[in-house]
């Protein structure tokens, strides 16, 4: 390419000879009005504001639509072609409504600013306001075309950078205005993707009030479904990435951010799915499943190789507590880093509540600890069977330690088991003995304490166990468990006790023979003491016939004084400069992170908090602290163009198995998305990320800005 | 890239019908013409755009869409190829593209000159609201085409012309150029104002509305001018359209915005009396605007308060309310005289002329005026 000298305003300037006179203008610092022209889109020239003259041209020339000619002078402060900017302006205001504190674009509208610059002449023209109304039928976006100024970006962004033209321009009683092309947006094959609004310079295009968040930054607010994730996993990718038919550059995008996608794909709490824009239209992405059928689909493992590259070796050496999520996110970075990692797991295979303390059928054993393989593939070193006693002991022989041990004892009520009856176990120990092959003494008919997930978890387990199973709970219709769920464990067999309160496990000879119980109308937890307060029903005292109880009644860190750093009465390791439970503890150089500083909590949580403490222990080792990497290149065609009745493709279920085959085995519930429903749900994703490409909103002072920089430099 | 010629007959204006008479009468020698341009430019393909509603003229290959002074320009036929409304894109190397091709454009008038051994001018003479083409030699001098002898103004081209005095006919030749494509002749018993004013109402219409200058600019001027002939001007009217017009054709964004402008100057400078005679004296000359017009009243005996001319009247000029004689607010009404047939009690009439009957002033019930 070749470039050209020209003078604006009295300037030398060097442009390449494809800009044109408005490109080289703004990139010089030298500010033009315009308002139809947009970086992203092509030139229109329709606004007139960009007009300048050139010597020895008669009248004006549009700046936005003539190159850049070697010799040419311009003049953009000429008299003659600020009048006709000023005329522009004029003209713009007497259709677009006088008043701008009442608009919600207030303060951000390009037009205002632009009259601001240009200046007002206050010629007696005809006030000609559009008198269309507002349009809200659109769950996502607002049109308010009363306020339009015809400038096109809109009709322009969705038809050129979008391929979909849901807008287009149409003259209505002699006056022309933005229209949907056809009945609604839906109609109109609209794909949502909010470029027209992210190009209108007014407030006649907007995203509904509630669609984002306004209380984080707006790169993150404006693709929810990573804002939700704790991990901030970049999701629209990864599903186009799967609508792509490229599942493994679809897992590597995932594993940016987080190393065990199967595992998420699998029992994730997809957090990402409450804000997902589709939610609007009909309903959310099924984002968990998308990532578990890119994970089960991924053959080429295209980003091994750089997931296995590690910083050189800065001699510093970590220890981390506990082979859960948590610590084994944590240990993978900070070997990425450079750092030699030892992970020491209590039980005898890793993977925490991954492999003991969720049920096989949600999260098959194998699935972890090929996860687990990648990371000690990456130089971290797992030791198995070595519970630690003291980290800060442990501390001594590292240069940092980690304790991620997660909640791993099962609560279980003593007041109820008064005569320390053997048969009580918790959840865990339940989960723990069965995925690890341990005995436990359960006889035929177990009663499950509890109605969150923990106790469907336990029922679905022992039902595969072939035990009878009663689950006993004080919410009505155990509300407190996901409904699918409870609603899975329900179908497989299980028997619900809800609106029941226990009053003690009964038992003969040493042996459980029952749970005595009363049925309450309803119950609350005291707000400041939180001690149970129920509406009993009188009289409603019986014997639930049982072997033995299981109890999912939450758990604990089960951590003493004797593990070396000062906890909480709960158990929970503090920082005694804040005295709140911290990725930081009562001895330096020794962190902690996952569900033993937060509470029981998601898989997700526990990898997230890996990354946090992470970086802050990369840094307290002296590194930068990044540990954001880019596994694969990834494409982002923003010309989507249209797919037949977008709107109306409904969200996919996976295929589950019969209640009566399942029971029968450990095997996954569902067999995951076949190859047509993962496209077909990967297609509803309104790659909200896309939006991001455009350029925002420039202000004329954000060019004097810049002008003022390049002379300071 | 391949290319496609389209041959543009939507590009006349209200005040030409050129395009029609050559597909009608010359079609052979259009043919000819066309078939040439597409062997220098190599098309392979030729696309005849039709305005909505034309005959077909027995030709292959055709597309209709709306006529439009920015269609001789390749992107705007684009758009109309492609179901949207025309628009110009006037942009150093710009190529506009329809299924894969380079768009070129051609007019029957160039097509038949580019084939025919004599170079001809196919002029629209309108005169007492019928028109004819003349067909004369280029440089045929305008006033051997119409002497327009006795007339009060002549329009030139159009929409994008303007106006000159009979006299100046022999100043203008016939060619290629948009003046001699119309010659509209307005006798002495025309108002100029209404006559511009009904020249504004085309040129808003006929705006292709993409640049704002045009768009909006159309719309003002129109919309002052409607105010002309019934008197609404306010001061400074004239000022302001001799203000903006010149603005508007160095800043426009095409062709059609940079000449519309000359018909109102032209108009405003040859007929300065007559606008301001409507403007300052609310008065016209021609003796055609401010004609007292019928009057619609309602009976204050007859009316029963009932409504249902309210509900009538589009403008919103009756007043009144349940079981009060309505009232016609005599500056909103538009004489449409729908209020009338709506009334069953006969109660509302057409006074034509002499004295008005006493009528209320103020809501009165039915029975106490």
């Amino acid at each position: 390419m070749a470039e050209v000298k020209l003078t604006i305003d009295g300037r030398q300037i060097v442009a390449d000879e494809s800009k044109t006179v408005l490109e080289a203008a703004l990139e010089n610092g030298i500010y033009i009005p315009h308002l139809c022209y947009h970086e992203d889109l092509h030139p229109n020239g329709g606004c007139r504001l960009c007009v300048v003259k050139q010597e020895g041209v008669d009248g004006v020339i549009t700046s936005c639509s003539t190159k850049v000619q070697e010799g040419m002078v311009i003049n953009t402060k000429d008299d003659l072609a600020e009048k006709v900017r000023k005329l522009s302006c004029d003209f713009m205001f007497k259709t677009h409504p006088s008043e701008c504190t009442g608009c919600p674009k207030y303060g951000r509208c390009l037009l205002a600013s632009i009259s601001q610059y240009v200046g007002d002449t206050g010629r007696a023209l005809r006030e000609l306001k559009l008198r269309v109304t507002a349009d809200e039928t659109n769950p996502l976006m607002l049109h308010e075309m009363y306020r339009c100024i015809l400038c096109g970006r809109c009709v322009r962004a969705c038809g050129e950078l979008r391929g979909v033209g849901a807008l287009k321009f149409a003259k209505v009683d002699g006056r022309m205005r933005v229209v949907i092309d056809g009945d609604s947006l839906a109609d109109a094959d609209c794909r949502f993707c909010g470029a027209c609004v992210e190009v209108c310079p007014t407030g006649s295009i907007r995203d509904k009030v509630g669609v984002f968040r306004d209380d984080i930054p707006r790169e993150q607010a404006l693709i929810p479904c990573s804002a939700e994730c704790p991990a901030h996993i970049s999701i629209p990718e990864y599903i186009r990435a799967i609508y792509d038919g490229e599942y493994s550059t679809s897992v590597g995008i995932i594993r940016e951010k987080v190393p065990f996608p199967h595992a998420l794909g699998l029992v994730c709490n997809n957090r990402c799915e409450n804000n997902c824009k589709h939610k609007h239209l009909n309903s959310s992405l099924s984002i968990r499943n998308l990532k578990r059928f890119a994970a089960e689909h991924d053959e080429d493992k295209i980003w091994l190789d750089n997931y296995l590259k590690v910083a050189p070796r800065t001699g510093k050496k970590v220890a981390v507590i506990g082979g859960g999520a948590c610590g084994l996110t944590a240990g993978y970075y900070l070997n990425k880093k450079g750092h030699d990692v030892t992970v020491f797991e209590s039980k005898k295979i890793p993977g925490g509540h991954m492999t003991s303390g969720m049920p096989e059928y949600r999260i098959p054993t194998q699935a972890v600890l090929d996860e687990v393989k990648v990371i000690e593939d990456s130089g971290v070193k797992i030791v198995c069977n070595s519970p630690i006693t003291n980290a800060a002991e442990l501390k001594k022989d590292y240069d940092a330690v980690l304790v991620a041990i997660g909640t791993s004892v099962g609560k279980k009520l003593g007041y109820l088991n008064k005569d320390n009856l053997p048969q009580v176990f918790s959840a865990l120990e339940l989960l723990q003995a069965q995925r690890l092959n341990q005995e436990i003494d359960l006889g035929d008919t177990v009663c499950i304490i509890g109605g969150g997930n923990v106790a469907f978890d336990a029922a679905g387990t022992l039902l595969r166990m072939k035990k009878t199973v009663n689950v006993v709970c004080l919410e009505k219709d155990a509300s407190q468990a996901s409904p699918e769920e409870r609603d899975t464990a329900l179908e497989e067999g299980a028997n619900l006790f809800d609106s029941h309160s226990n009053e003690a496990i009964v038992g003969e000879n040493g042996h459980v023979t029952g749970l005595q119980v009363h049925k309450i109308n309803s119950f609350y937890f005291h707000p400041e003491t939180r001690a149970l307060v129920e509406d009993a029903i009188p009289d409603s005292t019986y014997i639930i016939p049982c072997d033995s109880i299981v109890f999912a009644a939450g758990q604990v860190t089960g951590l003493t004084e004797d593990f070396g750093i000062e906890l909480n009465k709960f158990g929970y390791p503090i920082d005694p400069k804040t005295g709140k439970s911290e990725y930081t503890t009562s001895v330096e150089g020794v962190f902690a992170a996952g569900d033993v500083i937060t509470g029981t909590r998601f898989l997700i949580d526990a990898i997230a908090g890996g990354r946090e403490v992470a970086e802050l222990m990369d840094k307290y080792l002296g590194g930068d602290g990044v540990i954001d990497e880019q596994l694969v290149e990834r494409k982002a065609d923003p010309y989507i163009g249209t797919i037949d009745q977008f709107a109306e493709i409904a969200r996919h279920e996976m295929d589950v198995r019969p209640a009566e085959e399942r029971r029968e085995d450990f095997a996954p519930v569902s067999t995951g998305f076949t190859c047509e429903q993962g496209n077909c749900e990967a297609s509803r994703c309104l790659q909200c990320d896309l939006r991001l490409q455009i350029a925002g909103p420039k202000f004329w002072n954000d060019y004097v800005k810049a002008e003022d920089e390049e002379v300071n430099a | 890239m391949e290319k496609l010629l389209v041959c543009s007959c939507a590009v006349n204006d209200p005040y030409t019908i050129s395009s029609a008479y050559l597909l009608e009468n010359e079609l052979d020698t259009v043919k000819a013409g066309i078939k040439k341009y597409a062997g220098m430019l190599g098309a392979s393909e030729i696309i005849y755009f039709l305005p909505e509603g034309s005959k077909d003229f027995g030709l292959e290959n055709v597309a209709y869409g709306q006529a439009s002074p920015v269609m001789d320009n390749p992107y705007a036929i684009v758009q109309q190829l492609k179901g949207n409304l025309p628009r110009p894109m006037i942009q150093d190397d710009y190529v506009a593209e329809y299924e894969g091709k380079e768009v070129a454009v051609i007019t029957p008038e160039v097509a038949y000159n580019l084939a025919a051994s004599q170079k001809t001018a196919f002029i629209t003479v309108t005169k007492g609201g019928s028109s004819e083409i003349k067909a004369v030699p280029f440089g045929t001098k305008l006033n051997e085409v119409e002497d327009a002898a006795g007339a009060k103004a002549v329009l030139l081209g159009g929409l994008r012309g303007k106006f000159i005095l009979p006299a100046s006919l022999a100043d203008y030749a016939a060619g290629d150029d948009i003046l001699s494509s119309s010659i509209t002749v307005f006798g002495p018993e025309a108002c100029m104002v209404v006559v511009t004013a009904d020249l504004m109402t085309k040129t808003w219409m006929n705006s292709c509305n993409k640049c704002v200058l045009c768009r909006d600019g159309t719309f003002q001027v129109k919309t002052i001018m409607d105010d002309m002939p019934v008197g609404k001007s306010k001061a400074g009217d004239i000022d302001l359209l001799k203000d903006i017009a010149p603005l508007i054709k160095i800043g426009a964004y095409c062709p059609y915005g940079q000449n519309w402008p000359n018909t109102l100057l032209s108009a405003l400078e040859l007929f300065a009396g007559e606008f301001d005679a409507h403007t300052k004296k609310k008065s016209c000359p021609a003796g055609v605007c401010f004609q007292a017009g019928a009057t619609y009243i309602i009976l204050p005996d007859k009316c029963t308060g009932c409504g249902d001319c309210v509900d009538a009247c589009d403008y919103t000029a009756i007043e009144g309310k349940k079981k009060f004689i309505h009232m016609i607010d005599q500056d909103m009404c538009e004489h449409c005289g729908e209020c009338v047939s709506s009334c069953e009690e006969e109660a509302i009439v057409k006074w034509e002329g002499g004295k008005l009957p006493k009528l209320p002033k103020k809501l009165t019930k039915v029975g106490k005026f």
